[in-house]
């Protein structure tokens, strides 16, 4: 009779997932990742946009803390220095306090070639409520009447060409869940019909499966993956240092299956024992 | 190599492992790094909200002379007289405005996006030229019929209802198995990067986290191993309690 004893100690599953995780990191190893539909539809709507409307405004809003950072950090590090590279001008917002600091730090690190603040880019910082979320499709200059640099926005040139929101031809929300997506698709995408995409948690993920089906965004990018799968198109590998992690997040998951695959064989065994101690 | 730097990745090193010291046992390094973050997110948010308000309001009226920034400034003041027994019905008014305003601008976009938008992506032809775009738009159709139809209580879920609303029920499941799996990915992907952090990876984002430099990072383990030594010396001096 097979008997199965694997009341394993939590603390036992903890050490071990730290283990899987531990060794590829130390180890370095890299592999090349599968591009999913979802993040090839906005890495292309973006390479699309700068061909066909040139130095077009784009919006980048930050809406996440640093508790999300592992995930949409590296996403935020990626699509953002792959539109430093394009045609294209730039407006960072934020609906989350932690946003405009997280912005900032992207901007530290990413390469912004001939790219002018006030010109080419610029960032208004932190979206308080839904007033001014509203209030800026119409008029930026109103609702903030200074950037995260202490500079009035009337005096930016990139605000003196794109004065209100609405004007924007792609918005991209990083989001770790409310204030985001939601916010951006009720006040601007249904009313203006601006092409928007969401980098997103695994989490929050599934839950904005059905705005893409149904075209109301162009793209998801999910989690870490899609950052090392952006990286991979846009032949910046680990600039964010995701690529390095997917050997990690692949070992992790798969001790996970097994442990789920054990527990229910576990499961299987123990009832059958019972049954058949009933059954005597 | 800037050491204010890099004491900040060694206190950053030794909160992670306070944090982590909990999958171990309850303990005081714990609880204090909880409520540091409690504190933290809360003053951080207080002082973003300040600035908001001198930015949008208070500079606006002194610096600008817009006095008509006055008018929701009052109201904004208005809500605190809650707290006066003699002048309470006035809160009343700017919460009628906040509530009227609140349903005008969402009952409709709520509509628009969440039900129009919805319901006109369901109303799809199912065949399809290609084979695998038809078994999804099959799948779209019948699973957002045969869920919905569970949630249908009025009627006995029974015989050849019973059916629907039973398959309607696999959908639902599937969609929670996927959730939960997409949640395990998540939580993989914030353990990877604080492992990379830790071990002082050089993949690691440092310059994108204003961490300091991949060299600084590289020295990050010492603040770990002061941790163990710290933890170490608790659980002995703890031990039998």
């Amino acid at each position: 009779m097979v008997k199965l004893s694997l009341d394993l100690d939590a603390r036992t599953i903890y050490l071990l997932l730290i283990l899987v995780v531990t060794v590829p990191v130390l180890s370095h190893t890299m592999l090349p990742v599968p591009i999913s539909d979802t993040t090839k539809a906005v890495y292309q709507f973006i390479e699309n946009l700068a061909k066909t409307k040139p130095n077009s405004l784009v919006v980048l809003s930050f809406d996440y803390s640093t508790s999300n950072v592992p995930e949409l950090h590296p996403q935020a590090i990626v699509v953002t220095q792959q539109i430093f590279s394009l045609p294209l001008k730039v407006i960072f917002v934020a609906q989350w306090a932690d946003g405009p600091s997280l912005t900032d730090a992207v901007l530290d690190v990413i390469d912004k070639g001939s790219k002018k603040y006030g010109v080419d880019y610029a960032t208004l910082g932190y979206i308080p409520n839904v007033a001014t979320l509203i209030g800026m499709t119409t008029d930026i200059q109103q609702f903030f009447p200074f950037d995260t640099r202490g500079n009035p926005t009337s005096s930016l040139q990139i605000i003196q060409q794109f004065p209100a929101a609405k004007d924007a031809s792609f918005l991209m929300t990083f989001t770790g869940g409310e204030p985001g997506l939601d916010d951006y698709l009720q006040y601007w995408q249904t009313p203006f019909k601006i092409p928007t995409a969401v980098g997103a948690t695994a989490i929050s993920a599934p839950g904005y499966m059905p705005f893409y089906n149904s075209k109301q965004i162009v793209g998801i990018l999910i989690s870490l993956r899609a950052a090392a799968e952006y990286e991979f198109l846009t032949n910046e590998v680990d600039l964010s240092g995701a690529v390095s992690a997917m050997v990690a997040q692949s070992t992790s998951l798969l001790l996970i299956v097994f442990l789920v695959i054990l527990g229910n064989v576990q499961y299987f065994v123990r009832s059958r024992t019972v049954r058949k101690g009933r059954s005597r | 190599m800037d050491l204010l730097q890099l004491i900040g990745i060694w206190v950053a090193v030794f909160l992670t492992l306070m944090v982590f010291s909990f999958l171990y046992k309850e303990n005081p390094f714990f609880r204090l790094a909880e409520y540091l973050t409690v504190g933290l997110t809360a003053g951080y948010s207080f002082a973003a909200g300040l600035k908001i308000f001198a930015n949008q309001a208070l500079i606006p009226i002194l610096v600008d002379k817009s006095y008509d920034f006055i008018i929701p400034l009052a109201l904004g003041a208005m809500f605190y007289l809650q707290f006066s027994k003699k002048y309470s019905y006035l809160y009343r008014f700017p919460l009628s405005l906040a509530i009227g305003y609140g349903l005008g601008v969402t009952v409709w976009s709520v509509m628009q996006t969440y039900f129009v938008e919805q319901i006109s992506a369901t109303i799809i032809p199912i065949r399809a030229a290609d084979p695998l775009t038809t078994m999804n738009n099959l799948v779209l159709v019948s699973g957002t019929v045969l869920s919905l139809s569970y949630f249908l209580l009025s009627h006995d879920q029974k015989g050849v209802w019973g059916g629907f609303t039973r398959a309607g029920k696999y959908f639902i499941l599937i969609a929670l198995g996927a959730i939960f799996g997409s949640t395990v990915l998540g939580r993989t992907a914030l353990l990877i990067q604080r492992i990379q952090f830790l071990v002082g990876d050089p993949a690691f984002p440092w310059g994108a986290l204003n961490l300091g430099t991949t060299a600084e990072g590289r020295l990050a383990p010492i603040g770990g191993i002061f941790f163990i030594l710290v933890f170490g010396y608790y659980l002995y001096r703890s031990r039998g309690r």
